[in-house]
């Protein structure tokens, strides 16, 4: 198996930019044609062009494969086939921790890394990672899903201040169900019309 | 008919289930509609071999994430497939065999060079799965590769 690694670059990028920046930094070089004949796919297909090639850690390689406008692409794999998958995917995480500092230092910084696995006849496996940054942790802990729980008692008590109710428990239940109601009708609504028509697959023992 | 993904084979009935994915949706779609020689791509990891006449393509399906270029080791993998198709042809036969990728993936001018280079035909499909029109991808598909839809 082998890993593709993307930068997605805030800028544009050029090949050169991209081997002045990184080559020395990582050194190790290895010649193409020695990565291309350690790699499963590329040893008897390998490709008309790719920028250099050079160690990694955990025995394994990587072979900057190409730029292009606001992406560069690197191809990581183990230097044999006894390589663990999950061997190759620490020194997945660890090249990329190395890469998006060296390209930070020489103002090519990347906006986003994404790793894909892929089985040794090119096919996708599946396993597809982002690397972790401050604007995806906060898209997410701010997103509907997780606000959704905490927004019903918020309403609840924004309204119960503003009509003068805290002192008045049998409207205040009352109000405070039918915000509950209103959100949950809503929420059903809003499912429904994403989910309409398709098949919810349940897993049944038999 | 087989349908290979993640090492997994899934045969799909196309009466009786429902394809799991886009993926196989896709390729369910090319084997309704085309001529489909599953002896052709056994034992290779290609999605489908669709003969028309003397002509064989050798079709990789490949979805995934919109918003990421095209793997950079699709050229090398579709030559795979062709070159182990190619093994099971007799030559005496004389036949056609070529690569078709169909993809939603992100393809640049250069990635369209490289594998019009190397003979591969791209037949490109809309990012997301909702967006997608089968009548226009057949008509994509047909005039790219050159095969007529069956009726």
């Amino acid at each position: 198996m082998y890993c593709e690694i993307v930068a997605k670059h805030g800028n544009t990028i050029t090949a050169n930019q991209l081997e002045t920046a990184i080559r020395k930094p990582f050194g190790n070089d290895v010649p193409l044609a020695t990565a291309y004949g350690r790699s499963a796919i590329y040893k008897s297909y390998p490709p008309p062009n790719s920028l250099f090639a050079f160690e990694t850690m955990r025995n394994c390689f990587v072979i900057v494969r190409s730029v292009n406008v606001h992406f560069s692409t690197f191809h990581l794999e183990g230097n044999t086939t006894v390589i663990p998958v999950e061997t190759m995917l620490q020194a997945a995480q660890e090249f990329c921790d190395a890469l998006m500092l060296v390209l930070k230092t020489s103002n090519l910084k990347a906006k986003s890394l994404t790793v894909q696995l892929f089985e040794d006849n090119g096919r996708e496996s599946g396993m597809q990672g982002k690397r972790i940054g401050w604007v995806s942790v906060f898209k997410e802990k701010f997103s509907w899903k997780e606000l959704k729980s905490a927004i019903i008692p918020f309403v609840t008590a924004v309204l119960l201040i503003w009509r003068g109710l805290e002192q008045k428990p049998l409207k205040s239940f009352i109000y405070g169900l039918l915000i509950v109601l209103a959100f949950t009708l809503a929420d059903a609504i809003a499912g429904g019309w994403a989910a309409r028509g398709k098949i919810a697959w349940k897993l049944r023992q038999t | 008919m087989k349908f290979r993904r993640s090492g997994i084979n899934a045969a799909i009935s196309p009466q009786t289930s429902q394809p799991a994915n886009w993926h196989e949706r896709i390729s369910l779609d090319l084997a309704q509609n085309f001529h489909v020689d599953d002896q052709m791509i056994e034992p290779t990891g290609a999605d489908l071999a669709i003969r028309e006449g003397s002509r064989v393509a050798v079709v990789e399906v490949k979805t995934g994430d919109p918003n990421l270029p095209l793997p950079s080791s699709t050229a090398s993998q579709m030559r795979m497939y062709v070159a182990d198709v190619q093994k099971k042809v007799d030559p005496a036969q004389e036949m056609e065999v070529f690569p078709v990728l169909v993809t939603n993936y992100q393809v640049s001018s250069a990635d369209r060079q490289e594998l019009a280079d190397q003979g591969i035909k791209i037949v490109e499909i809309s990012p997301a799965e909702s967006l997608y029109d089968r009548n226009a991808f057949f008509n994509s598909f047909s005039s790219i590769v050159g095969f007529q839809k069956q009726s």
